[in-house]
């Protein structure tokens, strides 16, 4: 399936101000039907500026919004086919969750039986059919966020829009959902389209990320793409912990203040950084045939499966497992192996 | 006997010195409301059922006259008369206060939208007519209404009166003056349950197809409820018992059951008559509140 089906979307040009921030920033995406996409960003990056455009809450100062082929640009957010999980929910505290769900479907003056047959569907495979008769407060963070899930999927959108919708959940739920909404987003087949901070959520369940960062995107692609191969020092960093060297380019390797290292490709400039994640580097008694540090252990933390080691020098963070003990003092050889050296395209 | 403490509110105290203090500083209340509430009520109660001497001095004998003459059954045989005074307070309280509410919404909204600078003037505006007597305030419609003044001139080219009379007395000037009344015992309430609006259940309502109405209905309507309900009562109950502004803007064809009263305490010197008519408006009162109450817990389960 493309982006010119039923559900696939594309935003084309896309600029919003807010007074003199510049919120959205030349912002063009194509999202093929019955993909789950995420838009990735630290807070006020215009992530969620974005995700309201396409659900037409907000009017784009420029650029243009199109679902299936078609140009929904000036549809006003009640004749789009798209629904929201809104970040606080947004639950309608006077209504059953029965009449939450059915909400949409009323409001398009549905007949009875049908609102009841899709409304019990969606509860059913939420599992919230035990709940259909209570009201919002009577409900958990978790049950709430499913009815809000349950209220935009009975109207069959063709994309789904998601604002932040694990971040009132404690850790532990929020591990599950992310796993059950990746399984329902399978299951179903339609496009859903995640606004969220957490990088780990977004690898979870995404087939394809969007970093952005103060309203423009900086990088986008699968999530083995983005994570595997920063292209700038900010993804690097936003996308879990990652260790940034910075040096001279000389004999196609890399002058740093750890040594000199041998780079896979040349970079495109002659000063800059190179970046390598934690669990990248390997561990060795001995010293390895090139890109070989002496390190020495300043501070262990143990995370359970690993541990987080921070070395001297740097501090560089290693990533080991738990088989070998670490205590602070120890020394060993850390290789910072060539293939495992992202070189950031970001001078 | 031991005593046994217990902490309230991070204080350390014992039940006892609770109730002795709460009686100390509620009894000043409760007495002045003796006073002037509860026991004026109860000679009301009492004068209801006295009868008017001949010089308008009360005869202490008990009779039911002043009520059956209130439903209507006088000397000469049954008549409407009261009654029409009675159900006529009633429609222009309702009317005055459905006016008020239709007037508040967009009212509100404006000034919950403002920027919060301009926000608190705009609500001074609203309170500033408080700040005049309400007799005074309702002689300025006169002024306003005057023949000489444009309302009127345009009311006479439209032919809706005779040319070089004024607006006043009508039915038309005792709305204009109750509901510039009453508007802000309506906007303020609702003016606090509008400002605290969450905007993110009417853009869910609009994500989910709802028409306008819809929208006011299900995602604005229920989150004022809080206010507009206190406003509704505030507007309803005194204008049911209002007379300053039905006497001086709507005339004598325009009586209004405060007007009554105000006659047979006045006027007529009639107290006894004038007691059971208060007993009836004050049941009347209640009966709303009760309906009133009944249905407003119906329409927070509105579907």
């Amino acid at each position: 399936m493309d982006s010119e089906s039923g559900g696939g979307l594309v935003l084309q040009g896309m600029n919003k101000h807010f007074g003199r921030v510049h919120a959205v920033r030349d912002v063009s995406l194509e999202v093929p039907a019955g993909e789950f996409f995420t838009l990735l960003g630290p807070s006020g990056c215009g992530k969620t500026t974005l995700l309201r455009i396409i659900a037409g809450l907000e009017m784009p100062d420029e650029g243009r919004v199109l679902l299936g082929g078609k140009d929904i640009t000036d549809l006003p957010a009640t004749r789009r086919q798209v629904n929201t999980v809104f970040q606080s929910y947004a639950l309608f505290p006077h209504l059953t969750v029965f009449e939450n769900v059915a909400f949409g479907l009323r409001s398009r003056k549905f007949p009875q039986d049908e609102i009841n047959e899709r409304v019990g569907k969606r509860l059913e495979m939420l599992g919230l059919e035990e709940m259909a008769q209570r009201r919002p407060d009577q409900l958990s963070g978790g049950q709430k966020q499913r009815v809000a899930l349950a209220r935009a999927l009975v109207n069959e959108p063709e994309v789904l829009l998601l604002d932040e919708p694990m971040s009132a959940l404690d850790a532990k739920l929020r591990a599950q959902v992310q796993v059950e909404l990746r399984r329902l987003q399978q299951k179903l087949g339609r496009t859903f389209i995640l606004v969220t901070h957490d990088q780990d959520e977004a690898m979870v369940v995404s087939d394809r990320i969007a970093v952005m960062r103060d309203g423009a995107v900086i990088q986008s692609g699968t999530p083995e793409e983005v994570y595997d191969a920063p292209r700038t020092r900010f993804v690097a960093e936003f996308l879990g912990a990652a260790n940034l060297i910075s040096g001279k380019v000389v004999d196609g390797g890399l002058q740093t203040e750890l040594g000199f290292l041998h780079l896979e490709e040349t970079p495109p400039w002659s000063q800059g950084t190179v970046a390598i994640r934690p669990e990248w580097i390997r561990l060795h008694e001995s010293p390895p045939a090139q890109n070989g540090i002496r390190g020495r252990v300043r501070e262990v933390i143990f995370r359970g499966t690993d541990y987080d080691l921070w070395m001297e020098p740097g501090p560089l963070r290693v990533r080991s497992h738990t088989y070998k003990h670490f205590k602070p003092g120890d020394e060993i050889w850390l290789e910072l192996a060539p293939d495992e050296l992202v070189v950031l395209h970001e001078a | 006997m031991k005593r046994k403490m217990l902490v309230w509110y991070g204080e350390l105290t014992t039940t006892r010195s609770l109730i002795k203090r709460g009686l100390l500083f509620l009894s000043p209340g409760m007495l002045w409301l003796l006073a002037f509430l509860v026991l004026p009520g109860l000679v009301l109660v009492v004068v209801s059922f006295a009868s008017r001497g001949a010089y308008g001095e009360l005869v202490w004998e008990f009779n039911l006259e002043n009520y059956k003459r209130l439903a209507g059954f006088g000397i000469f045989g049954w008549s409407a008369d009261y009654l029409v005074i009675v159900w006529r307070s009633v429609w222009v309280a309702l009317v005055t206060t459905v006016l008020s509410v239709v007037l508040s919404y967009p009212l509100c909204f404006f000034i919950a939208r403002r920027p919060e600078r301009t926000r608190y003037l705009w609500l001074t505006m609203v309170i500033i007519p408080f700040w005049t007597n309400m007799v005074i305030r309702t002689y300025a419609w006169f002024l306003i209404l005057a023949p000489e003044l444009p309302f009127a001139r345009l009311a006479a080219m439209l032919g809706l009166v005779s040319p070089g009379s004024p607006l006043y007395p009508s039915a038309f000037a005792v709305y204009l003056g109750m509901v510039s009344m009453f508007l802000p015992f309506v906007a303020l309430p609702l003016y606090s349950s509008v400002e605290r609006l969450d905007w993110e259940l009417v853009e869910a309502a609009q994500d989910l197809y709802a028409s306008r109405l819809r929208v006011f209905t299900q995602a604005i309507l229920p989150q004022t409820l809080p206010g507009l309900s206190v406003g509704v009562i505030l507007t309803f109950v005194p204008a049911m018992g209002m007379f300053v502004v039905p006497d001086l803007l709507g005339g004598a064809k325009y009586m209004l059951v405060g007007n009554l009263i105000q006659q047979q305490f006045g006027a007529s010197r009639d107290w006894a008559f004038g007691a059971a008519i208060s007993m009836g408006l004050m049941v009347l009162t209640m009966f709303s509140l009760y309906l009133y109450r009944r249905k407003s817990k119906g329409a927070e389960v509105l579907v």
